[in-house]
């Protein structure tokens, strides 16, 4: 967290050797959650590069409330929500309706290493809601919290608190049912 | 076969642990690229900018300070415009705090949920300015605003110490370890976060610097402007409820009446940096002896209280700091004087415990403790059978000023508890 805050003290003063180290610090991070929300690998990397792009015209004023890792993450998933709804749009098959096509691991050989489970979770994941499905995400991989969230949102953290829970329970009821097959 | 009991960790390392991102230094070259030009692009559209903010710009210009101030005023009269409805929305929580200090007789149910699982639950009632609280596992808390006494779940008095509500605390600030204080003007201040057409919610961001409490949300009645529930986060997702029934039916006087505390397992005097005490045990199975030291005393002032007050070589530096800090801090709040004490047991069959060294006591106050074999850990006894000591000294003064009386309630715990 110190490091963050100093980094953004330097980045608001101009520094680029700044920018590069944050983008270095959270990019993988950023990465998983980019493609665990959307359907499109082209799209990963267009979300990033914009989010990063916006987030350098934003130098001086700058203000970090929470951690810089739950912002940029939320930042993630605000682009990627409005990526799916373009797509959406564009007629191709939405995001509620398929599983995420995710980075290196679409390979029949890959596939096939993967567990049982880990195939049943993208299933079951991807038949989430997607507003319950950006909190877990957001929550598990890049630890914001709920109050962060929240406030992005303009809703009650206890509502927060509530699509997750919901999420899980659903997690669980769509896996208790493929697993009972 | 069933659904992973732990759905959170199975999420992290059977999905999210199997998105590979793998290195693209082409992608990482365009986006860094774009974003540098970027950062270039708006430090020359605006040369002052950078190492300031918005803020000072406004502030720093009378004109755009008075146009901000006609702003604020127009977005606060728009706000109650768009909040509308009966005053009852701008209810501060002074107000409410105000009626439930009228209250004199509440019942409470607790719930402390950590993760999926229910930690504990218990029972509150706070009647005519005394507290009583049943937890789950059958201790007692009595407290009749002058003393705390705890009993454990075997009846042995462990705790005794002076009540908050001495300090002049309301009930409120109790259940929230002192975050809802009268004195936080902030609060007082603060109108609810929701309304609907029965209930207010007031919800409360944690003080700056926290590391224990989260938000904190509590449910009012809209009429009766009286708090129906209060929910402590500690964090995201584990919290503390109180869900507050006004309507129970009073306990007799004698419900908030501790129960007579019976003789203490042992008890004898001891001198202040004088030779150490063996005293024989008795109504404690499997314990004969208790050897018990006074080392010393400590009334100066609280900024000079020594930082290595507690300093063990069989403990890490670090230990004996953070229990040093802990004694100070202590300390600060309760002042003085404070002795160190050392207990330790010897058993019925001949086996000594580890020594208990970093006990900070204080006169007619009793702490809950515990120690195990001489080697350390509960199960390293000679005869490898596992003994959990658990025990509570108390001091008092006699006419002497370097003689104390120590009492010492003591007990084995089994392993099943």
């Amino acid at each position: 967290m110190l490091e963050d805050k100093l980094l953004i003290y330097r980045f608001n003063r101009g520094d680029g050797d700044a920018l590069r180290r944050i983008y270095e610090k959270y990019r993988n991070d950023l990465l998983k959650v980019a493609t665990a929300l959307l359907n499109d690998r082209s799209g990963v990397e267009d979300v990033l590069h914009d989010v990063f792009v916006t987030f350098a015209e934003g130098v001086g004023t700058f203000q970090l409330r929470g951690s810089l890792k739950g912002y940029l993450s939320i930042c993630i998933a605000n682009r990627a929500r409005d990526k799916n709804r373009a797509t959406q749009r564009q007629g191709t098959v939405g995001m509620d309706n398929t599983g995420p096509i995710r980075s290196d691991i679409s390979g029949p050989a890959r596939l096939a290493e993967r567990s049982e489970l880990a195939e049943q979770l993208e299933h079951a994941m991807a038949q989430l809601p997607s507003e319950q499905r950006e909190i877990i995400i957001l929550r598990l991989q890049s630890k914001v919290r709920f109050r962060q969230i929240a406030k992005s949102k303009g809703v009650s953290a206890n509502t927060i608190r509530s699509r997750y829970r919901y999420g899980l329970n659903k997690l669980r009821s769509i896996l208790d049912g493929e697993l009972r097959k | 076969m069933r659904y992973p009991r732990n759905i959170e960790s199975s999420i992290k390392k059977s999905y999210l642990g199997n998105i590979e991102t793998s290195a693209d230094a082409e992608m990482d070259g365009r986006i860094l690229s774009d974003a540098l030009t970027a950062m270039e692009e708006s430090k020359k559209e605006n040369p002052g900018l950078a190492g300031t903010n918005i803020k000072r710009i406004i502030m720093k210009s009378p004109i755009r300070k008075t146009a901000a101030a006609a702003v604020i005023i127009i977005a606060v009269l728009f706000g109650l415009k768009f909040i509308g409805g009966p005053d009852v929305a701008n209810t501060a929580w002074a107000e409410v705090r105000n009626r439930f200090a009228q209250i004199d007789y509440v019942h409470m149910y607790i719930v402390k949920s950590r993760g999926d699982d229910l930690f504990g639950h218990g029972e509150a009632w706070h009647a005519h300015g005394k507290t009583i609280v049943h937890g789950n596992d059958g201790s007692i808390t009595y407290d009749d605003g002058r003393m705390v006494k705890y009993f454990d779940k075997r009846g042995m008095l462990t705790v005794r110490r002076p009540s908050i509500f001495v300090d002049g605390q309301s009930f409120l600030e109790y259940l929230s370890g002192g975050f809802l204080s009268d004195e936080n003007w902030q609060l007082k201040e603060q109108i609810p976060t929701r309304v609907s057409d029965d209930f207010l919610i007031y919800t409360f961001d944690p003080p700056p610097g926290s590391d224990w409490l989260d938000t904190t949300s509590i449910t009012v009645g809209r009429n009766s402007l009286l708090p129906i529930q209060v929910k402590i986060y500690v964090d995201d997702e584990d919290y503390d409820l109180f869900i507050f029934d006004y309507e129970a039916p009073e306990k007799p006087p004698e419900f908030f009446v501790p129960p007579t505390v019976g003789s203490a397992n042992c008890e004898g005097k001891v001198v202040l940096d004088g030779e150490e005490v063996v005293l024989n045990i008795s109504g404690a199975p499997g314990l004969k002896e208790a050897v018990v030291r006074l080392y010393d005393k400590y009334d100066g002032p609280a900024e000079e209280f020594p930082s290595d007050y507690i300093s063990v070589e069989r403990h890490s530096p670090d230990f004996c700091k953070s229990v040093s800090e802990k004694a100070r801090k202590q300390y600060e709040k309760k002042g003085g004087p404070v002795y160190r004490l050392e207990v330790s047991f010897v058993t019925d069959e001949g086996y000594h415990s580890t020594t208990l060294d970093f006990l900070a006591v204080w006169l007619n106050e009793a702490n809950q403790c515990g120690v195990g074999a001489l080697g350390g850990g509960l199960d390293d006894w000679p005869d490898g059978k596992y003994r959990n000591i658990r025990f509570s000294p108390s001091l008092s003064p006699t006419d002497r000023e370097d003689t104390y009386i120590v009492e010492i309630r003591c007990r084995i715990e089994p392993k099943a508890d």
